[in-house]
């Protein structure tokens, strides 16, 4: 058996139950459709599948008798395929490839297996560009280039027409008879349903079980060779006809509320305190994965990095540019005056000398990078989740926090880094404008020495403001990897998390402050 | 969670390890351990400096013969930074009542003189008669004038042993009832120990018509009787007040300063000036401390016009020293008030935390030549108090002398300041503020010329001087200073009167 199910018992924190132990088997060779209307399960049923553990995490109650399942023979193609949109199309199957075991050079092959022409397959084709019917079956092509035995699809005909879905349905069944696969389909469409189904299974809103439909007398999947076009539009009929007669009948009705799971109490404030601890969580992680994913995968680090890099580095440097020289000039320009009538700019400026980097930099750069570039990641890791490419990273295989997590945080900490060092050179810019606006003799000298050769009593303020950017770079990558990273079922999810990780990376950003302060004027 | 647990640990390290590299990232500070003596006769200075920094220390000292000798630890930073330990000593030889000033008598003064020596003179010989020649009448044509030997070849015979250093030289013409007596009379300067005067000889040559009354005159030797009565010991007193150096200057109650004669030579120059070498008298200080003998090659004095006093660098050292010995100095300062100053500057209390305590001379102040001018160091100690905490510090500070038309113009040399840790530890401070206070040194150019001024002007300046038997004062209107070539040499050219 490719998946054995009895028992399973998913129900909300709340104690609404959405499925009460439904049994399932599905055998090697097999394509088994799951039908059923919004609301009853179909997708949580996918996510016990594919994210058990987050689900536990996030409180809900899942219950099984016995669940056989070879995760690592699990592949998903997920909702509009979720292609992996920071890679092209080959980049797309060559990951499938890489960590299936394959060879990279047979990308247009796969391609060529599901429909599509070879040529989709040079380097540079977005998967932006393609259809919904091409992506959908890119995603085929590229969870059957992984080598799973068992094929998740969730929902794959959304968004096609009808006669990309009859398509769809034969790819499917052609590959699963050329592949000895088995297949879940997980489906509205009864069209799929009928073409794909070798049985049938309505997930029922009335009791939250799973009725197998026409278990007598289904012929088989519709779309193989041997029935006719009456035979199908007849069952096409009546399975939209069942469908639709549950619906009307019990499509209202909510799920059945059960009684509350009782937890250990430490189960509540470990649920609580998992969004602060998440990025301390994220920091251990991807130190102990970035080095190993570097040596392992050097191409997929490097793909996922230059995109952060690009992200948090490349587009917004203009920004940070016209920022910290305004800063810096403004900084200088109001110490300059300070002194009122009769003090000399120039005696003020030499007195602060670059102090006013080595101090306001750090927490400058740091908060304007939060906002900048760790929301851009925070976006883009958030768009990843809501998008199901992390999903689809799972069911590659893939391990996302190595692939994805690791990379990113390596490569925004490293950004940071930049960035602080530019914000600091910004402002020393700045600064040179104020220094000859008042004829400050080896203004540069001058602006650079609490950076370079600080003297004694200033060192310890040049190694806070080291230390700071240090802890501020992998501090702030972390935070942003952490919330980026977290389950996303919904858009808002993303913005919350980005909004989330501003106002954390700041309390980050506010207590090394004061910690630094305290612990340099204390010493 | 052991993930999140490692992650916190990583934190914790973090912090942890922040203390500790804000425990040891204190730089290396510069320090400097001084042991060496405030003063001693060759220069001991020697500092040591931690190991960490050794290699960017540079280290240098401002000469090595006598004077206030200053090294200088220092450590450059970029932007223009530096740090810097100064340590002072006053170095030897040191003097020993050394001949380092002149009173310089010029003509135009002996001619004053001679005004007051002839009226006294007169008195002297009014009543006086001799047999052939009548009664004394007047003293007509009475000059003094400095005078050398080889002008004046027909003194050889009043002279005698000679005189090498030059002599005064008198002549007049004493006129009786029936004769002019031609007078001449020389007064040969004779240093002893601490003390000098002067040989005194005449020779007045009666010349008469009446040939019985000049072979009288040749036998009962009237001559010989008008040259002893005119050539008594009193015009040797005269001559010796009137060159005398000049008077104690009283500092304050029971301290004075002290001027002395010494025994070398007065130095004559023909119907010019007589310079009489003078001595400052040097007490005792603590710690063997004395001035420092600067060797300085005395220079022809300058001819004044009337009267001047020439002190070389030795003299100003050795006059430096007693002021600061007798604590003079210090109480001038204090009236100057450089703390008040500070410590009641708007900007100081408005901005500043540091305040300063008076000033104490660790050091008499040194005078050297420099080229052109002269530069005044010394080395101070001062109680800084900031936040509760008292430090001391010692205070460098240097100014220069120069010399031109009138009067002298002070500037603002250098100021430094460290800070002792503890007695032989010394630390910079407050460099920053340091820097900053120098930087407006020039600032205070004005002020300082104006003190130098004073100090003169107080020590010269209306100062009435009685002149022995002399029926007359000196008053000494002011003074003018110049510098002679090589800034060995003070010329203090007084504007001076012998009043009746």
């Amino acid at each position: 058996m490719a998946l054995e199910v009895r028992g399973l018992r998913v129900a909300l924190p709340d104690g609404r139950v959405l499925i009460d132990g439904i049994d399932l088997s599905v055998g090697e060779g097999e394509v088994v459709v799951l039908l059923g209307g919004s609301g009853a399960g179909k997708s949580t049923f996918a996510r016990v599948l594919f994210e058990r553990d987050e689900l536990e995490h996030a409180g809900f109650e899942i219950v099984a008798a016995q669940l056989d399942l070879d995760r690592e023979q699990l592949g998903l193609v997920p909702q509009r395929g979720a292609l992996f949109d920071h890679l092209d199309v080959r980049g797309n199957l060559e990951l499938a490839l890489r960590h299936g075991g394959g060879d990279v050079a047979e990308a247009p092959q796969w391609l060529e297996r599901v429909g599509l022409e070879a040529a989709l397959a040079e380097p540079g084709t977005s998967v932006t560009k393609l259809s919904g019917g091409q992506a959908q079956r890119v995603a085929v092509a590229r969870v059957l280039a992984s080598r799973r035995k068992l094929l998740f699809l969730d929902e794959p005909s959304v968004g096609l027409d009808p006669h990309r879905v009859r398509v769809l349905a034969r790819l499917i069944r052609d590959q699963v008879k050329a592949l000895g696969i088995s297949a879940i389909v997980v489906t509205h469409d009864v069209a799929l349903a009928a073409g794909v189904a070798d049985r049938l299974f309505l997930l029922s809103l009335e009791d939250r079980k799973l009725d197998q439909l026409f278990a007598d007398r289904w012929p088989g999947a519709l779309e193989d060779p041997g029935h006719t076009p009456e035979e199908r539009g007849r069952w096409l009929v009546e399975l939209e006809t069942a469908m639709v007669d549950h619906l009307q009948a019990f499509g209202d009705q909510p799920p059945p509320r059960g009684a509350v799971p009782v937890r250990p109490w430490w189960t509540g404030l470990a649920r609580l305190a998992a969004p602060g601890l998440a990025p301390f969580r994220v920091a251990a992680l991807c130190a102990w994965k970035a080095p190993q994913q570097l040596v392992k995968y050097p191409r997929d680090f490097a793909i996922v990095a230059q995109r952060v890099l690009l992200q948090t580095l490349v587009r917004p440097l203009i920004f940070y540019a016209i920022v910290s020289t305004l800063i810096g000039y403004t900084v200088l320009f109001v110490i300059s005056k300070v002194g009122g009538a009769g003090v000399r700019p120039d005696a003020l400026l030499r007195q602060i000398g670059g102090a006013h980097v080595v101090a306001l930099a750090p927490a400058l750069s740091a908060l304007l990078y939060v906002a900048a570039s760790g929301s851009a990641t925070n976006a883009w890791l958030g768009s990843m989740g809501l998008t199901k490419q992390t999903l689809a990273l799972d069911a590659l295989g893939v391990d996302r926090r190595a692939y994805l997590w690791a990379p990113a945080w390596l490569a925004a900490a490293v950004s940071y880094l930049l960035v602080a060092a530019l914000f600091a050179l910004g402002m020393i810019a700045g600064g040179l404008l104020v220094c000859r606006a008042y004829h400050v003799p080896h203004a540069w000298e001058l602006l650079t020495g609490d950076l370079f050769d600080p003297r004694p009593e200033r060192l310890r303020y040049t190694v806070r403001a080291l230390f700071l950017v240090w802890i501020y770079g992998w501090g702030i990558a972390s935070d942003v990897v952490a919330k980026g990273g977290a389950a996303k079922p919904e858009a808002d999810a993303v913005t919350r998390g980005m909004t989330a990780s501003v106002v954390a990376c700041t309390l980050w950003v506010v207590a090394w402050e004061l910690v630094t302060v305290v612990v340099v004027f204390r010493l | 969670m052991r993930a999140a647990a490692a992650g916190i640990a990583i934190v914790a390290v973090h912090a942890i390890g922040f203390v500790a590299a804000s425990q040891h990232s204190a730089g290396h500070e510069l320090v400097v351990e001084v042991t060496s003596p405030l003063a001693s006769p060759a220069l001991t200075l020697q500092g040591t400096v931690p190991a960490g920094i050794r290699s960017r220390v540079v280290d240098t000292v401002d000469g090595r013969g006598p004077g206030l000798r200053r090294e200088r630890w220092r450590v450059a930073y970029r932007g223009g930074y530096a740090r810097e330990v100064g340590a002072s000593q006053l170095v030897g030889p040191f003097q020993d009542q050394a001949c380092s000033g002149r009173v310089i008598v010029g003509q135009a003064m002996l001619d004053q003189v001679a005004v007051a020596m002839r009226t006294i003179m007169d008195q002297q010989m009014r009543g006086e008669a001799v047999f052939g020649i009548g009664a004394y009448q007047k003293i007509e044509a009475f000059e003094l004038e400095w005078a050398q030997f080889a002008f004046h070849p027909l003194d050889a015979g009043l002279l005698g042993a000679g005189a090498p250093h030059g002599y005064v030289r008198a002549t007049a013409r004493i006129v009786f009832d029936r004769v002019i007596v031609p007078l001449t009379l020389v007064a040969i300067p004779e240093a002893t120990d601490h003390q000098l005067h002067f040989c005194v000889k005449a020779h007045a040559a009666v010349e008469v018509g009446n040939r019985a009354l000049q072979w009288l005159n040749s036998h009962v030797d009237v001559t010989s009787r008008l040259a002893t009565r005119i050539a008594n010991h009193e015009i040797d007193a005269m001559l010796v007040t009137a060159l005398a150096p000049p008077p104690p200057f009283e500092l304050d109650r029971d301290q004075t300063l002290t001027f002395t004669f010494c025994k070398d030579p007065v130095e004559i120059s023909n119907r010019a000036y007589g310079a009489l070498p003078f001595a400052v008298q040097l007490g005792t200080a603590p710690l063997g401390i004395l001035p420092p003998h600067i060797a300085a090659s005395h220079a022809r004095p300058v001819a004044p016009k009337s009267l001047a006093i020439e002190l070389d660098v030795d003299a100003l050292n050795a006059l430096l020293f007693e002021l600061w010995r007798t604590g003079w100095l210090d109480k001038r300062l204090a009236e100057v008030g450089l703390d008040r100053r500070f410590n009641s500057d708007p900007t100081v209390t408005e901005f500043l935390t540091v305040r300063l305590s008076p000033l104490r001379l660790a050091l008499p102040p040194v005078i050297s030549p420099a080229g052109d001018h002269l530069e005044l160091a010394a080395d101070a100690r001062v109680n800084l108090s900031d936040g509760g905490v008292t430090t001391v510090g010692r205070v460098f500070g240097s100014l220069q002398l120069r010399f031109a038309g009138m009067r002298a113009k002070t500037t603002f040399g250098a100021l430094e300041l460290v800070c002792e840790r503890t007695a032989t530890t010394l630390v910079p401070c407050y460099a920053d503020l340091v820097e900053a206070l120098a930087g407006r040194g020039p600032q205070f150019d004005g002020a300082l010329t104006e003190a130098f001024t004073a100090l003169t002007s107080s020590i010269f300046v209306d100062r009435s001087v009685g002149v022995g038997d002399l029926p007359g004062t000196l008053v000494i209107h002011g003074v003018v200073p110049s510098l002679a070539p090589g800034a060995t040499t003070l010329h203090l050219d007084l504007d001076a009167t012998l009043m009746r």
